[in-house]
């Protein structure tokens, strides 16, 4: 299912046909009006983010996600042709990065005076020590003792106090550039994972778990290592540069010219080995890639390498993987190891021709230079060479933030799930004229507040004064419903169903037939294409999401739990339930009596996934937590598969309660479950090709009574 | 990690393992040469670098001995030249450094990987059960890449910032030793405030790390989850959720790293000072030299150079320090890896007799009680006697979590008994090796894993030299071959990561055909037709009661009584018991939970 998911979203990318290019250049009006909704509420959590980009290039690059592995040679070309666009996306990234920092402008600011002034104090000490040397000098060739002691403490003490002066500050922007570097990064968390919280299932569907959570970790770690390091010592290296520049001019034009070719020398050192390194780098990445992937697979299967005693061919093929790592990094590092040697030799290569031809100056008293200007001009000359090595680091902190940047900012563009839905859910109570709202603190005088659907009376207004109100009664209509998750494979064909209020639905059939896509359709997981479903006659397109779901309760195939206590996992349905509600709720799913048996009964801390449990007693606290919520409709997809039939039969009658009263879809395979249900859906390759009571089904003798009495052949 | 130190289960662990230097060392195997030369070229950038303000200082002592004695020429090219020399030779050390630390340290991280992958390989599922299969992935993927980071560092830096200091200091001491007292002072201040970080760093870079777990372990469980948090309407709750954990991240990182911020002026304060001392103690000597007209002492060129060895003293110092932060935080990552090279698997084969092989399916359990840990106060299984013929068909049902996985994975000594025995062909499994018993006993387990590669290389796990055909029998009769010749390439076509690109119930045929090829004595399938429809499961049944199997005893686990009511016996396990033995019809009469279960599957027929 994920890999032909994938294939369109490539097509997209590449677009190498005509017909294709018009499809990205034509989204959808459903697309566009999900990128609009993107680009507004990104605007609104960021109000300084770059929002001239249109939503087109965005969404084409939000998905422009694919391994090189798997590409093929066209697809590669193509790629090759995209890499041209690259710059603009990382100025881009760029732009939007330095959005970030400059909500701390003030901080910034003062950071960079006082850096600027660290800076200064640091290049200042030098000239305050060159008259000690020219005391000293004149001490030891011409013997003037006199009185040099008090012009050389003097001295040192004016060194005394730009020394404690440049330590204090240097203190004092470290730690504000700290927390302005903590702050960003917190809030570009924040903003990553309120995100994601809108986004649309499917994102989710196309990407591993471990993908989306290292752009909360190794992503975000680059950005803040470029922030906290590389902008105050870009600043001070560009000051000290500036300053060092000027007062090696005054000195001394001949050496800073020649010192100048040393550092167009450097820059082309650092330029030449990142433009060979990161083809290396890359190289590197991917068979890091494929090691770890290897890894996650064969440690996940351990228990199936064991039962077929694979152990030496998995540990054979590892090495071979782990050795094809080893040696694309090693290529990789030995190459960016250079550059700090090569740049360490300039920089020598620099300082002793600074000596050389400064001493030939000295000796024949070339433009006025004396041995303590010569000392001065030396450790200018060396900070030079060392400033000109720290404006490299902060080039490669830059290239990597970057690219851990753009792709924090791909997920920031993967624009939301649609919601243009304006039906929500109110309180009322019936008059005699209609549906009186009760707005929040209101009291409803006696009268029984029931739940109804608020319709505006003109929807297609931008803002509306009148409503009707529709009582939630979840009477579900799906009309004419066609599917596909990957164009031209429809999973669902043509489905017309009525559930009506308070009944019990049952789709069944084999594996693969489509079942659990109606749940992700009803919900608007998924977003249909054709047909429609409507709730009470209303469009669940018309209906905000937020409470379209709010009347839904659902127990889903995947039994997931929270890291929390089973308390917390079971509230996790009701938020202000009392502990009472969460122990009758667990009574109910039959979860109650293993639950006591825990040591610490419902303050068990589950873990991760809730991996301390199995897998029926993860089915039963789903249960719980859907039984909790007291939600109108109830979906119930393969809800106790790991549940034994002794165990599923003891909750039967909690189940009854449960339904009752309420709308019900039952998703199984197991169909003990579904028999008592009032309709029954045989389901196969998406379509309907039988339905009714149990009863009827089992008369009509087809797939039903097939799948059923394959239970009972041998009786 | 933090959460799975819970202060219960810590009572449990086994005392903390060592650092185990000795097994870190043997990484090293292989790249031994190149690990020592890599601090040697280091050693040798550093005695460069120390040489340049020597020379910086003749220089200018004979410039300043031009104007009296006669400028001595040659004595300045050859300086000259000597610098040239230097700047080249730097280079040269560079390279070998670059190349001879990438090697060794990308070949420390590859031995480590391996050893840590092949230690994996051999737990047992004890282990693998204690360590956690996440955890173990995270150790492998981020610890050791963490460590490995670690031990490049320490072989470039650490090793550097020592040797300049020590060396800067020898120079010093050289020049003069008046000097030179005020590193007396210095140096123990320095260490000591370095000490005094780590005490205090320590403990809140752990608190950063255990919080920093928090974060990761809250994001994770909120991506997994997504559909409920979507499907509940929760993610106003998950991002307030999600707030706490990021603020606390936030908080301690923030109070970790300011202490280092807070330690590192003072570090650069106390080397002012001592650039300071030296000026006026430096100065007021060669004053004091000249008044007393003594020949041969400190001169200005000495001082400068000497000044110059105290800036190099205080940045091999800040290297030492941001080493020293580096390994607090790689120190929890060590001990990660650690843990799991200490792992000894509980279970081996070192006993068994190679040629012993499977010569039968008959298996018997001697009185056989188990439990997972030692410390568990209750066994799982409870005196089990049993004895299944060769050929024989048995089927085993029970509520969940009464033990039945467990029972089953005794035979194939997934686990070991914690007292009794069991007998595969009557022998006891401990005296064959693995090879040989799981060749004759094959497990289908209830999690259907499968692997990278296509259909027919997955199938083959179970026999590696099995012919086409073979295989496709074996997809055959585990009902597999329809649905992957429906496929575009057939049994050609990949599974991708994890063989997440079919069905549940498509996975567990494609596990059952890959135990059904290797043609095992004894076949056990652990309820590995749970999403396989029920006609597919009825096919699969028929299939096993061909001929085919007919020599093979087969062991299913069920939640459906129908897919084992044909068995020539049915164990009913009840909390690590066995309740009843018998045949279908004996069961349902006289066994009070199988007639429970069975009338819980049956009623709707009845009813008709």
């Amino acid at each position: 299912m994920k890999k032909e998911k994938d294939t369109p979203v490539t097509e997209t990318e590449t677009a190498l046909t005509p017909e294709k290019e018009t499809a990205v250049e034509q989204p959808t009006a459903e697309e566009a009006a999900a990128d609009t909704l993107a680009d507004s509420s990104a605007a609104a959590a960021e109000p300084s983010a770059d929002t001239k980009n249109t939503p087109k290039t965005r969404k084409k690059r939000a998905r422009g996600k694919k391994d090189d592995a798997d590409l093929t040679p066209e697809e590669r070309e193509e790629r090759e042709k995209k890499k041209k666009n690259k710059p603009k996306d990382v100025r881009q990234a760029a732009r939007r990065l330095i959005s970030y920092i400059t909500a701390y402008k003030k901080q910034l600011i003062i950071v960079a005076i006082i850096v600027i002034l660290t800076t200064a104090i640091g290049a200042i000490c030098a000239l305050i020590m060159q008259p000690i040397y020219g005391v000293l000098e004149n001490v030891v060739e011409h013997g003037e003792t006199e009185g040099a002691m008090q012009t050389i403490i003097k001295h040192i003490a004016l060194l005394a106090v730009a020394y404690i002066t440049s330590a204090t500050f240097s203190l004092v922007y470290t730690r504000i550039m700290l927390k302005v570097t903590i702050n960003t990064i917190t809030q570009m968390r924040r903003e990553l994972f309120n995100h994601l919280q809108g986004l649309p299932i499917s994102y989710f569907d196309e990407h591993k778990v471990g993908e989306i959570m290292s752009r909360f970790t190794s992503d975000v770690g680059r950005v803040s290592d470029l922030i906290s390091d590389s902008f105050p010592s870009l600043i001070s290296a560009i000051i000290q540069g500036i300053i060092t520049v000027t007062i090696m001019l005054i000195y001394s034009w001949e050496i800073t010219l020649a010192l100048t070719g040393a550092l167009i020398v450097i820059v082309l050192i650092i330029v030449g080995i990142t433009s060979i390194c990161s083809p290396l780098f890359k190289k590197q990445q991917k068979a890091m890639g494929e090691c770890n992937g290897y890894i996650e697979e064969y440690i996940m299967g351990i228990k199936a390498v064991k039962v077929f005693c694979y152990e030496d061919r998995s540990k054979q093929r590892f090495w071979e993987l782990n050795e094809e790592y080893r040696k694309t990094g090693v290529k990789a590092n030995i190459i960016g190891g250079l550059m700090g040697p090569l740049i360490a030799m300039v920089a020598r290569l620099n300082y002793a021709l600074a000596v050389t031809i400064g001493a030939r100056f000295v000796i024949s008293h070339h433009s006025g230079m004396t041995v303590p200007r010569l000392i001065t001009y030396l450790s200018y000359a060396s900070s030079y060479g060392s400033s000109s090595a720290s404006i490299a680091a902060c080039y490669s902190a830059l290239i990597s933030a970057l690219a851990g940047a753009e792709r924090i900012f791909e997920v920031l563009d993967t624009p939301f799930e649609t919601d243009e839905g304006k039906v929500r859910l109110a309180k009322v109570v019936a008059r005699a004229m209609g549906y009186e709202e009760i707005r929040d603190g209101e009291d409803a005088e006696g009268q029984d507040a029931i739940t109804a659907w608020k319709v505006p009376d003109e929807p297609e207004k931008e803002y509306n004064y009148f409503y009707h109100y529709v009582p939630v009664q979840c009477n579900i209509d799906i009309k004419d419903v066609t599917f596909a998750y990957v164009e031209d494979k429809d999973v669902i064909k043509h489905l017309t169903v009525k559930v009506p209020s308070g009944e019990k639905v049952a789709f069944v059939g084999s594996t693969g037939a489509g079942k659990t896509t109606i749940t992700n359709l009803i919900n608007r997981f998924y977003e249909i294409e054709k047909g429609d479903i409507t709730i009470d006659g209303i469009s669940i397109k018309d209906i905000k999401k937020d409470d379209l779901r709010s009347t839904m309760a659902f127990v889903l195939q995947d039994a997931r739990l929270f890291a929390g206590t089973i308390r917390e996992n079971i509230r996790y349905g009701k938020l202000d339930a009392t502990d009472e509600e969460v122990v009758a709720a667990a009574k109910l799913a039959n979860a109650h009596s293993f639950i006591e048996k825990l040591p610490e009964g419902y303050d068990t801390e589950l873990r991760t996934d809730g991996v301390n449990l199995s897998a029926g007693q993860a089915q039963l606290l789903n249960i719980a937590r859907a039984a909790i919520a007291g939600r109108p409709l109830l979906v119930l997809d393969e809800a106790t598969s790991s549940v034994d039939t002794r165990t599923e039969r003891q909750i039967e009658r909690g189940m009854d309660r449960l339904m009752e009263g309420k709308t019900v879809l039952v998703i199984a395979h197991r169909l003990s479950t579904v028999r008592n249900s009032d309709e029954i859906l045989v389901l196969e390759n998406g379509e309907v090709i039988e339905q009714g009571s149990h009863q009827f089904l089992i008369d009509l003798g087809q797939k039903y009574y097939q799948l059923y009495t394959g239970m009972f052949e041998m009786t | 990690m933090a959460k799975e130190k819970q202060p219960k289960e810590a009572k449990e662990k086994k005392p903390k393992p060592k650092l185990q230097l000795g097994t870190y060392l043997s990484f090293v195997k292989g790249y031994r040469i190149l690990t020592i030369l890599t601090p040697i070229m280091i050693f040798a950038d550093v005695l460069i670098e120390l040489q340049l303000p020597k020379i910086m200082g003749q220089v200018i002592d004979q410039i300043m001995g031009a104007g009296s004695e006669g400028f001595d020429q040659s004595a300045l090219n050859r300086r000259l030249v000597e610098m040239l020399l230097l700047s080249f030779t730097t280079v040269l050390v560079g390279y070998f450094a670059a190349r001879f630390s990438a090697i060794a340290s990308m070949g420390f991280g590859a031995n480590m990987r391996s050893a840590l992958f092949n230690k994996i390989q051999d737990l047992s599922f004890e282990n693998i059960d204690r360590l956690k299969i996440g955890s173990l992935i995270t150790r492998m993927v981020s610890d050791t890449s963490r460590v490995q980071s670690l031990f490049s560092t320490f072989i470039v830096t650490f090793i550097k910032g020592p040797f300049i200091l020590i060396m800067a200091f020898i120079k010093a001491l050289n020049i003069s030793r008046q000097l030179s007292q005020v590193f007396w002072f210095a140096v123990p201040g320095i260490i000591i405030s370095l000490v005094a970080l780590g005490m205090l760093a320590i403990p809140m870079f752990k608190k950063m790390l255990e919080m920093t777990d928090n974060f990761n372990s809250a994001l994770r469980s909120n991506i997994r989850g997504i559909r409920i948090v979507k499907a509940f309407v929760r993610e106003d709750y998950e991002k307030e959720k999600f707030e706490t954990a990021n603020m606390n991240v936030a908080k301690t990182n923030l109070r970790a790293q300011s202490l280092v911020i807070y330690v590192s002026p003072f570090i650069i304060f106390v080397i002012y000072a001592c650039m300071i001392f030296t000026l006026w103690r430096g100065s007021g000597i060669i004053i004091a030299d000249k008044v007393a007209e003594k020949a041969n002492g400190l001169t200005v060129g000495d001082l400068t150079a000497f000044t110059s060895y105290i800036s190099q003293v205080l940045s091999s110092l800040m290297t030492v320090l941001m080493v020293f932060v580096s390994m607090i935080v790689a120190r929890a990552s060590i001990t990660r890896v650690s843990e799991v090279l200490a792992e000894e698997p509980t279970i081996n084969d070192h006993a068994g007799d190679p040629n012993l092989k499977v010569k039968d399916g008959s298996i018997e359990f001697c009185d056989v009680s188990f439990k997972y840990s030692e410390e568990a106060a209750k066994n799982i299984l409870e005196h089990i006697n049993l004895k299944i013929e060769s050929g024989e068909t048995v089927g085993i049902i029970g509520a969940t979590g009464s033990a039945k996985s467990t029972l089953v994975s005794l035979i194939p000594r997934l686990y070991d008994v914690t007292e009794g025995a069991v007998l595969i062909g009557g022998e006891n499994v401990k005296n064959y090796k693995f090879q040989n018993l799981r060749d004759g006993v094959s497990i289908v387990l209830q999690q259907s894993m499968l692997f990278s590669g296509t259909i027919a290389e997955n199938i083959r796990w179970g026999k590696p030299d099995a012919t086409d055909e073979e295989v496709i029998a074996a997809a055959k009769a585990a009902q597999a071959h329809d649905f992957i010749m429906e496929k575009e390439k057939g049994y050609d076509t990949e599974l991708g990561h994890g063989g997440n690109t079919v069905s549940g119930g498509q996975r567990q045929r494609l596990c059952m055909a890959r135990t059904f090829v290797k043609q095992p004595k004894v076949l056990i399938l652990d309820d590995s037709t749970s999403a396989v429809d029920t006609a597919t499961d009825a096919q699969i049944r028929n299939i096993l009661r061909t001929d085919a199997f007919a020599g093979v005893t087969k062991l299913i686990i069920a939640q459906r009584i129908t897919s084992i009511m044909d068995a020539d016996r049915i164990i009913v396990i009840d909390d690590g018991r066995i309740d009843g033995i018998g045949t279908h019809a004996d069961l349902v009469e006289n066994n009070a939970i199988y007639h429970e279960i069975f009338m819980s599957q049956q009623e709707g027929v009845l009813a008709q």
